[in-house]
């Protein structure tokens, strides 16, 4: 029995009835089998439990806290992640390269033609000379390239 | 080396409050504090499980178990000091001890067959060192013996044993004063065929 604990037994003795006093008596002097360096080899075994508990909770990591160092990790892949699909989202549809899109320089006409033909809708000469720069501007910087032209395409051979 | 704050405590109330104290100088990573602790309650975890069958070995394989992880929550800080750090431990205690048994039913079940008897949990192992005062406590019915156990050898308050088994603590007294007048019968009818024999 420890220090700890004798002086309470010794009061509580005094506050049990009578009759069984006796037997409390008893029982508490049944002979102790505890085996001799028992509290050494039990601290031994956890006081190291002890300090690894304690340098996680006081490590870098343990003192910033899971939520707070995780909490820009988690940020970064949240914004990576909306940017990735922002970026797929607003590519443009692109052809294999393996198959190069078939490019006519007739298809850039009837685009021009079709906007001088919405401009004329509205009768406005600066309006319509503006559309057919942007067009014109268009044309010159549309320039078919090897992979993206072929004869064969041109003349609708599949 | 024992601290300065180890005294005497003849209060439950003190006793808890020098177990706070110590509770948290250890969680501040004071080892001292801890040695403390353990000096305080390892034997009485070890009786606790030594009456409940272990044999000593065992008893101390758990005992040992039990700091390990009470002490790993301490450093982590993941303890909540509400007062009731007994009834925590001692809870930690029936706990693992409730599960070493199972583990061992199983074991023994499949290796050893009938000898698995001997191994379960409040089963006494070593009948030849029982005196007439442990066979009296043997006889006592499970709940009773429960509460003789944790009050004479955990050492714990009714209050604790009250919390632990969450039952009224009239109940508890009324138990524990119960069991004492059966162990005082059981002995003195012993003490009667002895006498005329």
């Amino acid at each position: 029995m420890t220090a700890f604990n004798e002086h309470h037994h010794e009061h509580e003795s005094e506050r049990l009835p009578e009759d069984v006093r006796g037997v409390a008596d008893q029982l508490r002097a049944m002979p102790s089998d505890v085996p001799d360096g028992l509290e050494d080899r039990v601290y031994e075994a956890s006081v190291r439990a002890l300090r690894d508990g304690r340098a996680r909770r006081t490590g870098v990591l343990g003192r910033i806290g899971p939520v707070k160092w995780m909490a820009p990790i988690a940020a970064a892949a949240a914004v990576g992640l909306l940017a990735w699909a922002g970026a797929t989202w607003m590519a443009p549809v692109t052809t294999p390269t393996d198959e190069p899109s078939v490019v006519s320089t007739v298809a850039l006409d009837e685009h021009v033609d079709a906007a001088l033909e919405y401009a004329d809708l509205f009768a406005d000469a600066a309006w319509t000379e503006t559309l057919v720069e942007d067009a014109e501007s268009l044309d010159d910087a549309w320039e078919p390239t090897v992979e993206s032209w072929s004869l064969d395409g041109e003349m609708g051979a599949g | 080396m024992p601290s300065e704050d180890r005294e005497p405590h003849d209060a439950p109330d003190d006793r808890e409050a020098y177990a706070r104290k110590l509770v948290l100088r250890a969680g501040d990573g004071d080892e001292e504090a801890w040695r403390d602790i353990v000096g305080e309650y390892a034997r009485r975890v070890f009786g606790l499980l030594r009456s409940r069958g272990c044999d000593p070995a065992r008893a101390e394989e758990i005992t040992q178990s039990v700091f390990v992880t009470v002490a790993r929550v301490l450093g982590q800080g993941r303890y909540q000091e509400q007062g009731r750090f007994e009834a925590w431990l001692f809870r930690i205690a029936m706990n693992r001890l409730r599960d070493d048994a199972r583990a061992r039913k199983r074991h023994a079940t499949h290796a050893l067959g009938d000898a698995a008897e001997g191994l379960q949990a409040g089963s006494p192992v070593e009948h030849q060192e029982t005196d007439g005062l442990q066979a009296a406590l043997e006889g006592l019915p499970p709940a009773d013996r429960e509460v003789i156990e944790l009050r004479h050898r955990a050492d714990m308050s009714f209050k604790q044993i009250a919390e632990m088994l969450g039952q009224p603590l009239g109940t508890v007294l009324a138990r524990h004063h119960r069991a004492l007048r059966k162990l005082r019968a059981v002995l003195e009818a012993a003490e009667a065929r002895e006498s005329t024999a």
